[in-house]
């Protein structure tokens, strides 16, 4: 029982930290929320519809919804951010959240308002450890949430283009300085970002098998919650809080004795950081 | 090797720098003086490309530079250790290094890496160290170092004695002055400290409240009524 409240709470926070990480990527590098991120988050699940229907493959499927989202991303900071950078911070804010909205109607005209099962049927396999049960589906999601984090670990700390993209989010004018275009590494921190919530988006579809055009408003506000608890712009950060979201709701649920409200975690843990800990888990 | 033209540059509707115009030979080193204000950041930010220019030209290496990109101007040779010893603070010493070494490619960078700890021992010490835990000194030296990384042939330092110890700054003028003679780098320094900056200049100008007040070789300037009344009085 508890280990498979660990795992469950390990694949939600897998997801979390997915979507969450795109948002600190692109805090780390402009400054600013990017709230509409949630809605590419949808769009990846969207995209991994239209995938099934070319070629029903799940590899497929994945690299489909993670090129288009990290397209879409790219087109985003291109066309909406890029042009009011240097107005207000509020101005960005308010333009994301719009975008967000937009993009939600879009979709709801699209696909209709309707849940949409995922199209393959996945026969989970469950896992025997000893006399605990882990269920296929977890085990799956938390797996790739793993691989996806090596990979992105490894770009940020491992290669040139890593330490420009820590560079340019630590003093943007310092980094220019040293020859490194920040302008590509911008759009390149949000290819990144885009893409692993275009593989967030897909997990969850498998996951739930269900696919709606609110499906980011959750994600949307729970990725915004991890973030300030992590530290602005801190991956480390994000990373122990999404999965340290995802482990206590599902401990909550599993061991309160009263029916706990699962969503309302992520902001009384954000009430409570800014109450005693404003700067976050790992402050820069 | 570069020459400024009738610079003028504005914050808003201040304007900062007005018809700022000189010339800095190869191997040589321009010092520019000028009290807090007088806008001695903003001409070597504009020269680097962080900020934009109203009016006149920036030539280097007879190529007009006027509209390109910072990263676009260091790759062509231009360098700049900016003021109060700004660098990149989440990140180690080490890497502060291979960031300035980013257009250089392997080889040249350990060869760097070795010619920039010679020249600061104490930073080879301190590789693995984050760099926003250096002391004040150390982290004049690695701004210079990190400068110095991307391999320029105009290195402009923006106030590199500020808020230092007198050693430490005998210490870093020393090495300035090595590398300009050892090396032929030249060097644009804006200060403040008038004395060490007039020390190892070659010629120098004053500017303040962004005008051009005088230029000359030290020994002119030392000896100018108004700079002597502003600076040494
Ligand atoms: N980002 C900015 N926005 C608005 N005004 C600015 C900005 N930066 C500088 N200024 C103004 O421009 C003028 C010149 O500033 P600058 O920093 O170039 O002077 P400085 O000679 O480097 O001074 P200091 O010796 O104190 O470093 C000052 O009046 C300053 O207030
Ligand atoms: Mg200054």
């Amino acid at each position: 029982m508890f280990l498979q409240q660990v795992i469950n709470g390990f694949a939600s926070g897998g997801i979390y930290t997915l979507v969450a990480l795109g948002l600190t990527l692109v805090y780390g590098v402009l400054k600013i929320l990017h709230i509409a991120h949630a809605g590419i988050y949808a769009l990846g699940a969207y995209l991994a519809l239209i995938a099934y229907r070319i070629y029903p493959n799940i590899y497929f499927a994945f690299a489909f919804a993670m090129v288009g989202t990290a397209i879409g991303g790219y087109l985003v900071q291109k066309y909406l951010y890029w042009p009011i950078l240097d107005k207000p911070r509020i101005v960005p804010l308010i333009a994301s959240i719009g975008l967000f909205l937009a993009l939600e109607e879009l979709y709801r005209l699209i696909w209709g308002p309707y849940v949409i099962p995922f199209p393959q049927k996945f026969h989970w396999k469950s896992y025997n450890l000893g006399h605990i049960r882990l269920p296929g589906s977890d085990l799956f999601v938390f797996a790739l949430s793993l691989f996806f984090l090596f990979i992105l670990y490894w770009i940020v700390n491992r290669t040139k283009v890593g330490l420009a993209m820590r560079a340019v989010s630590d003093d943007k004018e310092v980094a220019e300085a040293s020859g490194i275009d920040s302008k590509w590494i911008i759009a390149l921190s949000f290819i990144i970002g885009s893409a692993l919530a275009g593989a967030a988006g897909l997990m969850v579809g498998v996951y739930y098998n269900s696919i709606y055009p609110t499906m980011g408003d959750v994600p949307a506000y729970k990725s915004l919650a991890i973030i300030v608890v992590g530290g602005m712009g801190s991956i480390e950060g994000t990373v122990i809080a999404g999965f340290g979201l995802g482990l206590l709701e599902a401990l909550l649920i599993g061991y309160l004795p009263f029916a706990f409200p699962r969503d309302a975690l992520a902001f009384i843990a954000m009430i409570i950081f800014l109450l005693i800990k404003p700067e976050g888990l790992f402050s820069r | 090797m570069l020459r400024v033209e009738k610079l003028n540059v504005y914050y808003d509707r201040l304007h900062v720098l007005k018809d700022i115009s000189f010339e800095v030979k190869e191997g040589e080193i321009f010092s520019i003086i000028g009290a807090n204000g007088a806008g001695k950041t903003t001409l070597l930010r504009s020269i680097m490309g962080l900020k934009d220019v109203a009016d006149g030209k920036i030539i280097f290496k007879g190529k007009d530079i006027t509209r390109l990109k910072a990263h676009e101007r260091a790759s062509l040779g231009i360098s700049l250790s900016f003021e109060g010893g700004r660098i990149l603070r989440t990140l180690t010493v080490e890497e502060n290094l291979r960031l300035g070494a980013y257009r250089i490619d392997k080889d040249r960078f350990e060869e760097r890496l070795r010619f920039i700890y010679k020249l600061f021992p104490r930073l080879e010490e301190r590789k693995k160290q984050i760099a926003g835990s250096l002391s004040g000194g150390e982290r004049q030296m690695l701004s210079i170092s990190r400068a110095l990384m991307t391999e320029p042939e105009l290195l402009m330092l923006d106030e590199p004695s500020f808020g230092l110890a007198p050693k430490i700054v005998i210490e870093i003028f020393q090495v300035l002055k090595k590398l300009n003679e050892d090396t032929g780098l030249t060097l644009l320094l804006v200060e403040q400290n008038v004395k060490q900056a007039l020390k190892i200049a070659h010629r120098a100008m004053v500017i303040e409240a962004g005008y051009e007040v005088t230029r000359g070789t030290p020994d002119e300037i030392l000896t100018n009524k108004e700079v002597i009344e502003a600076y040494l009085g």
